[in-house]
């Protein structure tokens, strides 16, 4: 019999605040993050975006661990050490030490590689600084969440742009469900607000610079957010042999590539992730009580992610809740995933639908129920999120509430 | 033909890989295999060709190669 993989730990820095707290609570109210940009994006055209409040790295790290650590893997340490605690797990722990890290970013450590550019490029220096390898490499979250919390099983970081947190929790579950480890710490992490990515999204003409109206027909476009969601995964085994407090189960993943465009999404691509998540998970269509969207509020995102949904759920999409969360936290890129999961976890957990914030009116290919502006109180038994990325890769996790499995 | 015509259609030649001759005013960027990825290379390319700037909101206005031409026309009276 394949070993249950449940959630035990959470957490999450974003622009709605540095603890899961601060995330469920802004989610619960229908408060957004988006925000218009200062400094971080002089001489761009993006205009709005979720940016951590009031952020201040020395609270969270020493003066000596600070020059390894570019924002992302701040970001990635400082959620990772959250979900640990609040599994009730500590550094040194067995469990801890033979834990699995698995990390996902879209972006990997830009900050620093800007600022070598800008060295290198603008100021015509003739020498990088010594530290932009360790420091800017794309794993470079992945290798500071093992030294920062003791991690020594397998560690690595995996990436596909949007999807890459989902991917890394997809990852985790196997490994687990294969008894290759009990515990895998996974999530994502980005921040993408330097100037060089910024004039890249500008460039992409998919960035708003009103806010995220995900379906609606007066969205234009996503809106960039940072931070880090992470998640502590455990065989059930484990977990209930130590006394953890048990969120929900992940009971469920479905993986699938479009083979199609670039940019845009396919609607039998992202169909077939969600059917495979279901089937995965042994589950119905019309047993999925909430769908957290991938939702960017791009113009072709939403009609698809829509159309695939009726095609999936037929007649049961009519009456299924269906909210993006990214109209909250923003569009964190490789963290999004991993955010929207958490959120889909305390969906399940509290019986309570996040809404879609900003909702003005639906697009005409826009016809579900998407949550418009105020959360909802409702049983929540099985949730699924998604994630489809650029380049038509896809990730669909089930999450679903715990019954131990000797009832 | 005026000269943002003539900018328009040989940018979206090269884009689309025919001879300028194949394009008209009404030919349909669809029918050019120019989809909005392409689009958005070749707004890119004519910002930089005529020191413009083309606002997000056009992307979801322009079908044909006129459309196009007409979005530079105003855009240059402007300047």
């Amino acid at each position: 019999m394949t070993r249950r993989v449940v959630v035990t730990g959470l957490g999450a820095i974003s622009g709605l605040g540095t603890t899961v707290a601060d995330f469920w609570s802004s989610l619960s109210a229908g408060r957004s993050a988006i925000g218009p940009l200062a400094d971080i994006a002089k001489g761009t055209k993006i205009a709005v975006g979720a940016i951590v409040p009031n952020f201040s790295p020395e609270q969270f790290f020493s003066s000596e661990q600070l020059p390894l650590l570019d924002r992302f893997s701040q970001f990635a340490v400082i959620a990772a050490r959250e979900a640990l605690t609040d599994a009730g797990l500590t550094v040194g722990d067995d469990a801890v030490t033979r834990a699995a890290a698995i990390i996902g970013t879209g972006c990997g450590g830009k900050q620093t590689d800007e600022e070598t550019y800008v060295r290198l490029y603008k100021e015509h220096k003739d020498r990088a600084h010594p530290l932009t390898i360790p420091k800017g490499m794309p794993s470079a979250a992945a290798s500071m969440v093992s030294m920062h919390l003791g991690i020594s099983g397998p560690a690595f970081s995996i990436t596909s742009a949007c999807a890459s947190g989902a991917h890394a929790a997809a990852q985790g579950r196997l490994m687990i469900q294969s008894g290759l480890v009990d515990v895998a710490l996974v999530g994502g992490a980005d921040a993408p607000f330097t100037y060089g990515l910024l004039k890249a999204w500008e460039a992409l003409r998919v960035v708003s610079n009103d806010t995220c109206r995900p379906f609606c027909r007066d969205r234009t476009g996503m809106v960039l957010g940072e931070g880090a969601g992470m998640l502590v995964l455990e065989s059930e085994e484990h977990a209930i042999r130590r006394g953890a407090r048990i969120y929900a189960e992940l009971a469920g993943c479905g993986m699938s590539s479009d083979a199609g465009h670039i940019t845009r999404p396919s609607v039998d691509g992202i169909a077939r992730a969600i059917r495979s998540a279901l089937e995965n998970a042994d589950l119905a269509p019309d047993a999925v009580d909430y769908v957290n969207a991938h939702g960017t509020a791009t113009l072709a995102n939403d009609p698809a992610e829509t159309a695939a949904l009726h095609h999936v759920f037929g007649s049961h999409a009519t009456v299924l809740p269906v909210s993006s969360t990214k109209s909250m936290h923003g569009h964190a890129l490789g963290a999004s995933s991993a955010l929207e999961l958490i959120a889909t976890v305390l969906s399940v957990h509290t019986n309570l639908v996040p809404p879609t914030a900003n909702f003005t009116e639906p697009d005409e290919s826009c016809d579900l129920d998407y949550v418009p502006n105020q959360a909802r109180k409702q049983q929540v038994d099985v949730a699924i999120s998604n994630s489809f990325a650029f380049g038509g890769l896809n990730a669909v996790l089930v999450i679903k509430s715990f019954s131990p499995a000797s009832s | 033909m005026t000269k943002n015509a003539v900018a328009v259609i040989e940018i979206i030649a090269r884009e689309a890989k025919c001879s300028t001759g194949e394009i008209t005013l009404n030919t349909g960027l669809d029918v050019l295999g120019i989809d909005s990825l392409k689009a958005i290379v070749i707004l890119s390319e004519l910002e930089d060709l005529l020191g413009i700037e083309i606002p997000n909101e056009v992307m979801g206005s322009i079908n044909t190669v006129g459309d196009i031409v007409a979005k530079i026309d105003e855009l240059r009276k402007k300047q």
